[in-house]
C-alpha cells in the first residue's frame, strides 16, 4: 500500500461554502481550528465519523472530500 | 498552536525546571555522602510549589492571550495524540523501574532507590509530554 495516502478537498469545499473559515467547520463537527487545519494539511487522518460529518456539512459523498491517492 | 499543545508545553517546562532542579541537588547530596531518607520532603516540598506555580501561572497567560480556545475540550486529535504519548511513556516508564529496582538487588538504600523510582517516572513524564508536542508538530497522519 505504499505509494498511496489519504488527500482531501476540504480547502475547495470550504472556499464554495462562502469561504468558511476552519473555525466554523470545526465547530460544526465537533474539533478545533488547530484539527481542521491538521486534516487540511494532510497531518491527521480523521476518524470515520469525523470523516461522514464532514461530508454532510458541506452536503456531498464522502468520496468527494476524501480520497485514497497516489503521492 | 492549539491550547492543548501550549498546555504540554508548560506541563514540559515546569517538570524540567523543578525536578531537574531536585535531582541536580540529589546529586550533589549523594557526592557528598548518601542523605537521610527524611530530607526526601524537604527536597519534594519547593518542587511541588514551583509546578503547582508554573502551571497557573502558565495557564492563566495562555488563557488570558486566548480565552476561546482556554475552554475548548480534548478533541479526537488531542485523544489520539494523547493515547500514542501515553503508550510510549509507559513503556518508558517499565522500563526505568525495571532498571532502578533491578539496581537495588546491588545496592540498597532508600534514599537511593526512591529516587532511582521517581527519576524514572519523572523521565516518562517527560517523554510522555515531548512525544505529544513533536506529534501536534509532526502530524498523526495514517
Amino acid at each position: 500500500m505504499k505509494g498511496k495516502s489519504l488527500t482531501n478537498t476540504i480547502r475547495t469545499l470550504r472556499f464554495h461554502a462562502g469561504e468558511m473559515t476552519q473555525a466554523e467547520l470545526g465547530e460544526k463537527i465537533g474539533v478545533t481550528r488547530q484539527t481542521v487545519a491538521a486534516i487540511e494539511q494532510g497531518k491527521y487522518s480523521p476518524t470515520l465519523e469525523t470523516a461522514f460529518r464532514i461530508a454532510d456539512v458541506f452536503g456531498v459523498a464522502l468520496e468527494d472530500v476524501f480520497r485514497w491517492a497516489e503521492e | 498552536m492549539s491550547f492543548q499543545e501550549k498546555s504540554r508545553w508548560i506541563a514540559l517546562a515546569a517538570n524540567l525546571v523543578a525536578w531537574g532542579w531536585y535531582f541536580v541537588t540529589v546529586g550533589h547530596l549523594l557526592a557528598a555522602g548518601v542523605p537521610d531518607e527524611r530530607r526526601l520532603l524537604a527536597l519534594m516540598i519547593p518542587v511541588i510549589i514551583v509546578i503547582t506555580i508554573i502551571h497557573i501561572v502558565g495557564h492563566v497567560i495562555v488563557a488570558v492571550l486566548k480565552p476561546g480556545e482556554a475552554t475548548s475540550e480534548l478533541d479526537e486529535r488531542d485523544k489520539a495524540i494523547a493515547r500514542r504519548a501515553a503508550a510510549i511513556g509507559y513503556n518508558v516508564l517499565c522500563l526505568g523501574i525495571v532498571i532502578a529496582l533491578g539496581s537495588t538487588l546491588y545496592y540498597w538504600n532508600t534514599f537511593v532507590a526512591v529516587n532511582a523510582v521517581m527519576f524514572a517516572f519523572i523521565l516518562a513524564e517527560c517523554v510522555r509530554y515531548g512525544v505529544e508536542i513533536a506529534t501536534y508538530r509532526r502530524g498523526l497522519a495514517g
